[in-house]
């Protein structure tokens, strides 16, 4: 017995020790550094995380790039600037000619007309969707008319297979376009004509007939014209090297937009992964479906890998909340210069591991550093002791909902439907002291939503000033002297971050100045986030980054039924100054209504109470040139060199 | 026979009268630490929240007060208690920086004052439902023996065997609306009387055993079967035979269950279930000092004070319980019948 345990023991040892010579270790990448989570897509379509977007944008190569230092668009894969029609309705962009696929193959027009049509496709259910669908021509049409069409064939498909249908289900079939298609196939069907009016959905759901016949009509039906529907949108690819875009507004920024990767091209091997029923590339529901492993690294047997991108670097291996790994696109046409061949995205689910990986030399950068004791990181940066440890004023702002929109709040009466009411208690808010003596961390106090400097060409207004005595003047006349018959203020938190800290302050802050009563209610993320969308709070904690260089990735925020509209906030003046504005021809006049606009909303209606622009603190190792810091933490790494 | 009962009569007069040596010290302590505490509760629950974030964010201990007095002394006369002349008052608003201020720049010696306070008051709330939840289920459980007694102590395990955290957000989802309500919005009470409601529930499961265990053993005492045997009800026995000797494991239990109450709200509230901010307790007051302590910052007193005062009041808790344990022990009280 004794003798066996030994022998095993031994065996044991040899197995590991074995196995730690066979598994060399990792060949390290020329740079490596921190993905605050695991990489959530990496489909560009369905992106809307800073980390994925991040490694799409030197996956992919969009139509233009942004500049790292001055954000503002250049040449990619297109020529900057595109040409554009008087009426600033009809943009062509000339695609150059070395684009190149990390298989070899030429970017061509119709690969961007692919990938801006995946966007739009109801089953991609992308959050920026609206790039598209809000600006070229027709295509908001298009993905409605495909989103009703998805719906009937929904719900044909559950009766084909057995399955019954309530009467709203039903009312679907009857709705404008599709009821068309479902009347003509139901006549097919039936061999009849019967009379149009009388077919009401409710009376398809009940009628007897071969269900699976009619969903396999209507299917056929819709999928023949998919096609020339999306030939009505205003995107065109002329030739290989030319793509037509027609607006239905002016889009002036859209060459800021083209730069941003979810408008990547998408490569043609990409199509063998759509799901496909009865000879069309549809699911029998009728959504566009990819297999999700089209991003999975794979080195096909002919030598190729996919995915196929078109980016300076291509996607070499993804391990699971362990790391990603690009190495450089050999077909690409700066391939020979870029210094920095290889790059890893190492996974650090907790900001404090990653400074101390960082310490220890382990990563070369951390693109923001999120730690309890960013002050003390701040510090350090500011003393000169520490230049690896760079400052960054973000275009970002951290601000509190108000609950615009609900009369009670959890039974109790909310104050804050009163516009004065929210005025008097932004106004009652010292950021300056926020921001300088308790985050200390060069964070900008927020009097605008907009962070003042970081979009070009806009003025921002005059923001909302720090007048305890004015707030309790509009208290008193919205009928609250001294705060008296106030309900207890409800304030909604997350607890990560400074979030506690910050909302304490003000929290004090509004019972010394205006004599109310407040109760902080702090939850971790994913139940702050289901209160918030629930709008079950009266003040609410919030943050919004500018995706693009313009107001608007601020403004729309506050429009009515935006879904990002945490707040609630519904002004018709609002509303009509931001479609002012989207049809304005001259840029400057159009600058001017977007600085009413945010003036109305954020200073008079104060909907929000902004309370500070971030400031962000990147660490990037010495050695380690031409990763620059930016507004928008946009991070190109082909332009990195790296010495040890 | 004889031999053990000659024992029992000459070492009667040797039982120990008192507590032992380090039960006394506990008291010493734990009434030191309770009354400073529980002294200090008209200044801290006024300046608890004092923020002086243009002054003293993150001011290390000094002797020196920083900041500006006219902030205290204003909270303060906004209170019902109104001290604000009184030399007392002078003198702790002068010693607000001993021990440091936080990243608000709030007085660390007053939210510690409050927190334990806060602390103790969970912890004696949760040992107060817990005691009177698990004497009447074990001795209920215990007299009426049989089904009932199969029923009672089945639920005890079926609620053993569920994870304690899970209860305790149970128990936090279900009461802190109609709990709020109740208090017109004042989350930060209902959140107190949450806890030690989550604690206590838990807590008077092992009550609820050692209590049953008691009335088991004392129900086949000879003074018991007497009782009956002369025509005794069972609220008699109970009142006369079975209370006054259960007083004694159910002080002792009771005194143990308090630090472990003081430790689960610390545990709760570092979880960030506990008590809400700005309201303070020993457990949330760990937690934000662990949040500042880096390898860049050395903001020790933050971690070290509250850290010290829960390592303190759970010795002296512990040890108080220890005391008591051997005050009451039969074992001590009868050795013969052990023997």
């Amino acid at each position: 017995m004794l003798r066996a345990v030994i022998v095993l023991l031994i065996a044991l040892l040899a197995g590991v020790y074995i196995a730690g010579k066979w598994i060399s270790p990792r060949p390290r990448p020329d740079l490596r550094y921190v993905n605050s989570s695991d990489v959530h897509t990496l489909d560009p379509a369905r992106m809307s995380w800073t980390q994925d977007l991040r490694l799409a944008l030197n996956l992919w190569e969009t139509l233009y790039a942004c500049d790292p230092r001055t954000l503002k668009p250049v040449s990619a894969a297109a020529e900057f600037p595109p040409e554009i029609s008087a009426d600033g309705l009809t943009w062509t962009f000339r695609l150059r000619e070395d684009g190149r696929w990390s298989d070899g193959a030429p970017v061509t027009a119709a690969d961007f007309v692919r990938g801006w049509r995946r966007l739009i496709e109801p089953g991609t259910a992308a959050d920026y969707a609206f790039f598209v669908t809000d600006y070229v021509e027709g295509a908001a049409q298009y993905a409605s008319w495909r989103s009703e069409a998805v719906g009937v064939l929904t719900v044909l498909s559950r009766l084909a297979e057995g399955w019954s249908i309530n009467e709203e289900q039903a009312s679907v079939l009857a709705t404008a376009e599709c009821a068309e298609i479902v009347r003509r196939a139901y006549a097919e069907a039936m061999g009849n004509v019967a009379e149009p009016e009388a077919l009401s959905g409710a009376r398809i759901a009940r009628a007897v007939l071969a269900w699976g016949e009619l969903h396999r009509r209507v299917f056929e039906a819709h999928a023949a014209e998919l096609d020339a529907r999306f030939a009505r949108v205003g995107l065109e690819a002329v030739d290989d090297q030319t793509l037509i875009v027609r607006f239905r507004r002016p889009c002036p920024f859209f060459a800021d937009l083209a730069a941003f990767p979810v408008l990547a091209p998408m490569h043609p091997s990409v199509e063998e992964h759509r799901e496909r029923w009865r000879g069309a590339p549809l699911t029998r529901e009728g959504l566009v479906v990819y297999d999700s492993r089209w991003t999975r690294p794979v080195k096909t047997s002919d030598g190729a890998a996919r995915p196929v991108t078109n980016g300076p670097y291509r996607l070499i291996e993804w391990r699971f909340k362990r790391s990603v790994r690009l190495e450089v696109n050999p077909h690409h046409r700066d391939a020979s210069q870029i210094a920095c061949r290889s790059v890893e995205a190492a996974v650090f689910a907790d900001a404090n591991s990653a400074l101390l990986a960082y310490e220890a030399g382990e990563v070369d950068f951390i693109p923001t550093v999120e730690v309890s004791y960013d002050h003390a990181i701040f510090r350090l940066a500011e003393s000169g002791d520490r230049p690896d440890f760079q400052p960054t004023p973000l275009a970002a702002t951290s601000f509190f909902n108000f609950n615009c929109a609900d009369a009670e709040v959890d039974g109790r009466a909310n104050p804050f439907v009163d516009a004065r009411v929210r005025r008097a208690f932004s106004l009652a808010l010292d950021r300056e002291a926020i921001a300088r003596h308790v985050l200390q961390r060069g964070d900008r106090p927020a009097r605008t939503f907009i962070p003042p400097g970081t979009l070009p060409g806009y003025d921002t207004p005059e923001g909302i000033p720090f007048d305890p005595e004015g707030g309790r003047r509009l208290l008193e006349e919205a009928g609250y002297p001294q705060g008296r018959g106030l309900p207890v203020i409800d304030v909604l938190f997350n607890t990560s971050g400074a979030h506690p800290v910050v909302s304490q302050a003000i929290a004090r802050q509004w019972e010394t100045h205006l004599g109310a009563r407040v109760e902080l209610r702090g939850k971790e993320s994913k139940a702050f986030a289901e209160d918030k969308a629930r709008r079950r709070f009266m003040i609410s904690q919030a943050n919004w980054y500018a995706d693009y260089n313009d107001p608007t990735t601020f403004l729309d925020v506050l429009a009515t039924g935006n879904g990002n509209n945490d707040s609630g906030y519904a002004s018709a003046e609002f509303d009509a100054l931001l479609a002012q504005a989207g049809t304005a021809d001259d840029p400057e006049a159009r600058m001017r209504l977007l600085k009413e606009a945010e003036a109305t909303a954020v200073v008079r209606d104060a909907a929000i109470l902004p309370v500070f622009h971030y400031t962000s603190v990147i660490a990037v190792r010495e050695g380690v040139e031409g990763l620059h810091p930016n507004s928008r933490l946009w991070f190109p790494f082909s332009g990195v060199t790296v010495r040890r | 026979m004889t031999e053990s009962l000659k024992d029992a009569m000459v070492l009667r007069g040797r039982r120990p009268s008192r507590l032992p040596g380090s039960g006394r010290a506990a008291i010493a302590v734990l009434a030191l630490m309770t009354l400073a505490a529980a002294a200090l509760w008209p200044w801290s629950a006024a300046w608890y929240d004092v923020q002086e974030i243009d002054s003293a964010v993150r001011r290390a201990p000094s002797w020196k007060p920083a900041g500006n007095e006219e902030a205290f002394l204003a909270r303060l006369s906004r209170e019902p208690v109104a001290f604000r002349a009184s030399w007392i008052t002078q003198t702790l608003a002068g010693a607000r920086s001993l021990l440091g201020h936080d990243d608000l720049g709030r007085s660390l010696l007053f939210r510690l004052a409050l927190g334990m306070l806060v602390s103790l008051v969970i912890a004696a709330g949760a040992t107060a439902t817990a005691t009177v939840i698990g004497t009447a289920w074990g001795a209920a459980a215990g007299l009426c023996g049989g089904r009932v007694d199969q029923i009672l102590m089945r639920i005890v395990d079926v609620l053993y065997g569920l994870p304690y955290i899970l209860l305790v957000i149970l128990m936090k989802v279900a009461l802190t609306r109609p709990l709020t309500a109740l208090l017109g919005g004042r989350t930060r009470y209902a959140d107190l009387v949450i806890l030690f409601l989550a604690i206590g529930s838990v807590a008077w499961l092992t009550m609820a055993r050692v209590v049953r265990g008691q009335v088991l053993s004392l129900k086949h005492e000879g003074f018991v079967q007497a009782a009956r045997a002369m025509g005794a009800g069972p609220w008699w026995i109970l009142r006369k035979h079975l209370l006054p000797p259960l007083a004694g494991p159910v002080i002792v239990y009771a005194t143990l269950t308090v630090p472990q109450a003081v430790l689960q709200e610390a545990f709760l509230s570092f979880l960030g279930i506990g008590v809400q901010p700005p309201l303070p307790s020993l457990g949330r007051l760990a937690a934000d000092g662990v949040s500042a302590i880096s390898p860049f910052s050395g903001y020790w007193w933050l971690l070290a004070f509250p850290c010290a005062t829960l390592v303190a009041l759970l010795l002296a808790l512990s040890g108080l319980g220890d005391g008591l344990r051997r005050r009451f022990d039969p074992a001590n009280r009868h050795p013969s019948l052990l023997g």
